[in-house]
């Protein structure tokens, strides 16, 4: 009878802790250990400093820290989630500004995917009906760019 | 009597990690104050007579009730703080407006107005951050888009009266020294 307590037991802990896992983090999953870093590149030429934490901005709005994306394979199966990181400012034109100025940028997040180890043929899926092409890269440390439009 | 003992531990595991697991607590626990009567040693500064009237709304707090904050610039200044959950600027922000909120307590009435927030993050962050004026929710986005929110933060200023006399997107440094050049005379 006690084994059979500590079975239950042990059967609802793992149930709940599973529960737990909440939405708290921008960990994101795909089945494997291995991880590829897309850069998210949201224009929405929102006055900031550069450097600054930053979400997206105007039509941008749904596109923030903790919104759920989804990566997509050609034919809309989904391969990968997750949460969204927060956003850099970066320069958005190549224009001289006084140094600690706000000026137009665009907002940039850095995406760890995991399981994500090609982007031929995917797109980024993510706030209110965005669906965009991924770009390969080569830049170090990154496997794929997206520009929200 | 082991039965009854294992089945009293097996509950309180399973309620523990219930417990545990409810990042985002029961929003009901979120209270807030209102001012009181204003103070008879504060001066408030008048407007500008160009500053425009700032838009009226109500707004449905996170503890259930409603703010008419119209009502309550015909008696003192407000400061509205457009925020998110999310947004770490804000965040970074917060602090010092929690602050000046408890210094100007019943002088100045603070407002909390987030949108893309859910109800649970917004009242977390309450608690994160020591809250205790209004905050609600302006789910439809119309507040935000009345005030030229693009993105918070986005502190806005309205004179005792109703005119908006200054907004900073991005946030504002050294809102105290803002608040006693623009809408209350400082103590002297």
């Amino acid at each position: 009878m006690r084994g059979r307590t500590a079975l239950a037991v042990a059967a609802v802990i793992p149930v709940l802790l599973a529960g737990c896992g909440g939405s708290s983090d921008d960990s994101s999953s795909g089945g494997s250990e291995e991880s590829g870093v897309v850069r998210v590149l949201i224009p929405d030429g929102n006055l900031r400093r550069l450097g600054e934490p930053c979400n997206g901005a105007g039509a941008f709005r749904s596109i923030h820290a903790e919104a759920a994306f989804t990566i997509e394979d050609g034919d809309g199966v989904e391969v990968a989630r997750g949460e969204l990181p927060n956003g850099t400012a970066e320069k958005m034109m190549d224009v001289s500004f006084r140094e600690g100025m706000r000026q137009p940028t665009m907002c940039v997040m850095e995406v760890e995917v995991e399981g994500l180890t090609s982007v031929d043929g995917q797109r980024f899926v993510v706030g209110d009906g965005f669906a965009v092409p991924i770009e390969p890269s080569e830049d170090a440390g990154l496997i794929g760019e997206v520009l929200i439009s | 009597m082991r039965r009854v003992l294992t089945g009293v531990v097996a509950a309180a595991v399973t309620m523990g990690l219930v417990a545990g697991c409810s990042g985002s607590d029961d929003p009901a626990t979120v209270s807030f104050d209102l001012p009181g009567d204003v103070p008879s040693d504060v001066t408030f500064v008048d407007a500008p007579p160009d500053a425009p009237p700032a838009p009226p709304f109500e707004l449905g707090l996170l503890d259930g009730s409603t703010l008419d904050v119209a009502e309550h610039w015909e008696q003192r200044p407000v400061v509205l703080v457009f925020f998110e959950s999310f947004c770490e600027l804000c965040a970074q922000q917060q602090a010092e407006i929690t602050e000046l909120s408890e210094e100007y307590r019943d002088a100045i009435l603070f407002v909390g107005v987030g949108s893309a927030s859910s109800e649970d993050d917004a009242a977390e962050y309450v608690r994160e951050h020591d809250i205790s004026y209004p905050v609600g929710l302006d789910a439809s986005g119309e507040v935000f888009r009345r005030y030229g929110v693009d993105e918070p933060p986005l502190v806005a200023l309205i004179a005792r009266g109703g005119q908006l006399v200054r907004g900073w997107p991005g946030g504002v440094q050294d809102l105290g020294a803002q608040l006693t050049e623009f809408v209350v005379a400082a103590a002297r």
